[in-house]
C-alpha cells in the first residue's frame, strides 16, 4: 500500500544559493556578513550549515553564536548521529534521548532544512563515530524508513536523507538511487545529494554516476554537498576516503556542475572538517559554488522561456 | 546471485563486533565484489579517529601535558574499553551521566592502566579541572541574580536573608588533591613555566560562566564549605552557619556582595 504521508517537494523549499558548515573559529567573521547591505552584494545566497550534536549543550557561547547567526541567515541543521539505519536495533533510550535533543534545537532555532545520513552509527549502546553503510535489502529498507518516520515525527517535520560513500560493495537487492528514492517515497523525505560521496563511490566501486543522477527524481532533491576526499597512501589508485580535509576536488566540480544541469539549481553547500582553513578561503570555493548554481539557474530559465515560446 | 535473505540485525551485529575489535571476517559474508576485505578499517579507523579526536577536545591540558602521540596511545586504549555512548562527543570521556553511563577517562586509568596513575597521580585532578571547566562554558547562563534586582528587592522590602539564593547553574565546585591550578591553567591556556613543583595539597576550586567566559577562582577554606553547602541546595543561611563553624571570622556580607558582583548567584526557581 502506498504511503499518504505529505511527500517533499523541492520546489516547496525556502533554501537557495550557497553555504558553508559553520565552525567555531568562524563565527565572528561569519557575523561579520551579517550586515544586510554587506551580504547582499559581496556574498548573496550565503546560508550556514551545522552538525546538530555540536550543539546538544545547555548554553554558553556555542548556543549564543548560533543564535546570531540564524537571526542574520538561514540555518540547516544536519544530523551526524540518527544511525536512522539502525533505529529498530538500537536501545530506544538513546533514541529518545536524541530525538528529544534534536527536536529541542529545532524548536528553538526553526532552521530552513533539517537532514541526516542513510547510514548507521549505533548499536548495541556504542555510538561509532562514523557513517557506516546499510546493504540496500528489503529489511534494511524498513528499518531506515522507520528511523526516518520516528525522526520526522520528533521534529515534526520533513528530514532529507544523504547518500553515503561507498568503499566496498555490500550484497544488495537494489541500486543505491533506487534504494534511497524508494526510502523517500516511503517517508516523505527528500534527497541531500552529496556530490562528493557520489564521486568517491564511483571512483571506489565503479558505481555509474550518470544513471544514478538519472534515476534520482529532481523534485525530491533539497540540497547538494560538495567536499574535498584524501587518497589512501596505501591504496592510492583503488581508496578514496570521504575526508571532508582538503579543497573540493576538480572531478567533484565538473560532476557538481552535471548534477544541476540534470537536477536543475539547488542549494549547494561546502563542507570542511578537517585542516580547515581561513574563513576567506572557504568562502571563495563557496563563490565558485555560488557561481556554477547561478548559471545553472540561467540555463534553467533560458530553456523554460524557450519552452514557453515553442 | 548473492545471498540477500540474513537478517539486518546479524549484519548490524557483525559490523559491531568488527567496530569494537578490528574482527572482519564475520563480515565478509556481506561483501560482494573483488575488493579487499581491508577496506573496511576505512570505518573503524574513522570512528577511532573522530573518538580520539573527541577526548583531545574534551582534555586539551592533558594532551599538552603528555604529548599528542602518548595522549593518542592512551585515548586509543579507552575507545576500545569504552565505546562513547551518546552520538555526541562533547563530555565523552567526563563522569558517568544518565546519557553517558561510560567509566570516565580517569577511572578508566585507575583500573586498567594503573602504573600511569601511579607515574602521573595529579592526573585526575586535571582530569577534574578540564572536566569542570567545559561544563561550565556548555552549562546555561541565565537566571543571573543581578545587582538591579537586588536593589528592586530591598526597596520592595523584601529581606535579603529569607530569599532562596542558589549558586548559578554554570558553576562548579572541584575538590583538588594537588595545588595544580596554576599549572592546568598553564597547560590549558598559555606558556608552561619549566620546573614547576607539584605540591600534595588539598584546595577547591570554582568555575563559573560569565559573559560566555569561563572564571576561576581558588576557595579559602570557609568559601569552599560555604560554596559546596550551595551547591548541594542547602540554603543560604545553612550554608553560612557551616562556614561559620569553620571560620567564626567569616564575614557572609563581602563575600555576598563579592558573589552578585561576579554573577555567581541565581533565585531558586
Amino acid at each position: 500500500m502506498k504511503s499518504q504521508k505529505v511527500q517533499f517537494d523541492s520546489k516547496q523549499s525556502t533554501l537557495s544559493g550557497a553555504g558553508v558548515n559553520l565552525k567555531p573559529q568562524h563565527y565572528e567573521e561569519a557575523l561579520s556578513l551579517a550586515d544586510s547591505s554587506a551580504q547582499t552584494k559581496a556574498t548573496p545566497g550565503l546560508w550556514f550549515e551545522v552538525h546538530t550534536e555540536n550543539y546538544f549543550v545547555r548554553g554558553g557561547p556555542r548556543l549564543h553564536y548560533l543564535q546570531a547567526i540564524a537571526n542574520s541567515f538561514p540555518l540547516s541543521f544536519h544530523g551526524v548521529g540518527g544511525s536512522l539505519g539502525s533505529f529498530t536495533e538500537k536501545p530506544a533510550d538513546m533514541t529518545t534521548r536524541h530525538l528529544s535533543q534534536v527536536a529541542g534545537l529545532v524548536k528553538r532555532f526553526n532552521p530552513v532544512m533539517v537532514s541526516e545520513h542513510a547510514t548507521w552509527s549505533t548499536s548495541q549502546h556504542a555510538y561509532f563515530a562514523d557513517l557506516m553503510p546499510l546493504p540496500r535489502t528489503e529489511q534494511a529498507l524498513a528499518c531506515l524508513c522507520e528511523g526516518i518516520d520516528h525522526y520526522q515525527e520528533a521534529i515534526g517535520r520533513s528530514i532529507l536523507i544523504e547518500n553515503p560513500t561507498n568503499y566496498l560493495d555490500f550484497v544488495s537487492e537494489m541500486d543505491e538511487a533506487d534504494f534511497l528514492m524508494e526510502a523517500v517515497q516511503r517517508t516523505g523525505a527528500g534527497l541531500l545529494l552529496d556530490v562528493n560521496n557520489l564521486y568517491l563511490s564511483y571512483r571506489n566501486t565503479a558505481l555509474d554516476p550518470k544513471h544514478y543522477l538519472e534515476a534520482l527524481d529532481p523534485a525530491k532533491v533539497g540540497e547538494i554537498h560538495i567536499a574535498g576526499f584524501d587518497v589512501d597512501p596505501n591504496f592510492p589508485n583503488d581508496l578514496l576516503i570521504d575526508s571532508h580535509a582538503a579543497p573540493v576536488d576538480e572531478a567533484v566540480w565538473e560532476l557538481l556542475a552535471t548534477a544541476l544541469t540534470k537536477l536543475g539549481p539547488k542549494p549547494v553547500l561546502l563542507e570542511r572538517d578537517d585542516n580547515v582553513p581561513s574563513f576567506d578561503e572557504l568562502m571563495q570555493e563557496r563563490n565558485r559554488a555560488y557561481d556554477l548554481l547561478t548559471a545553472s539557474n540561467n540555463t534553467e530559465h533560458e530553456s523554460q522561456l524557450a519552452v514557453a515560446h515553442a | 546471485m548473492p545471498d540477500t535473505t540474513f537478517k539486518h540485525s546479524d549484519y548490524l551485529d557483525s559490523f559491531t563486533q568488527f567496530m569494537k575489535s578490528g574482527e572482519n571476517e564475520p563480515l565478509a559474508t556481506y561483501l560482494e565484489g573483488a575488493r579487499p576485505i581491508g577496506f573496511l578499517n576505512v570505518y573503524r579507523n574513522g570512528y577511532l579517529k573522530a573518538s580520539v579526536s573527541g577526548l583531545e577536545s574534551n582534555f586539551p591540558a592533558l594532551v599538552t601535558f603528555w604529548g599528542e602521540d602518548y595522549f593518542r596511545q592512551v585515548a586509543n586504549a579507552y575507545v576500545d574499553y569504552a565505546p562513547p555512548n551518546s552520538a555526541t562527543l562533547v563530555g565523552y570521556g567526563f563522569d558517568a551521566t544518565h546519557d553517558e553511563p561510560n567509566p570516565s577517562f580517569f577511572e578508566f586509568m585507575q583500573t586498567q592502566l594503573p602504573e600511569v596513575v601511579a607515574q602521573f597521580p595529579y592526573v585526575i585532578d586535571i582530569c577534574r579541572l578540564e572536566q569542570a571547566w567545559l561544563q561550565a562554558l556548555n552549562e546555561s547562563s541565565e537566571g543571573v541574580l543581578t545587582l538591579e534586582t537586588v536593589q528592586d528587592l530591598i526597596a520592595r522590602g523584601e529581606d535579603l536573608a529569607e530569599l532562596p539564593l542558589q549558586l548559578v547553574d554554570s558553576s562548579r565546585v572541584i575538590e583538588l588533591d594537588y595545588d595544580i591550578l596554576p599549572l592546568w591553567s598553564q597547560l590549558r591556556f598559555g606558556e608552561v613555566t619549566e620546573g614547576q613543583q607539584i605540591e600534595v595539597q588539598e584546595n577547591t576550586v570554582i568555575f563559573w560562566q560569565r559573559d560566555l567566559q569561563v572564571q576561576a577562582k581558588q576557595l579559602m577554606e570557609a568559601e569552599a564549605v560555604f560554596m559546596k553547602s550551595l551547591k548541594q541546595n542547602e540554603s543560604f543561611d545553612a550554608a553560612t552557619s557551616m562556614a561559620l563553624g569553620m571560620d567564626e571570622n567569616f564575614d557572609v556580607s563581602t563575600l555576598f556582595a563579592e558573589l552578585l558582583n561576579a554573577q555567581l548567584l541565581k533565585l531558586e526557581n
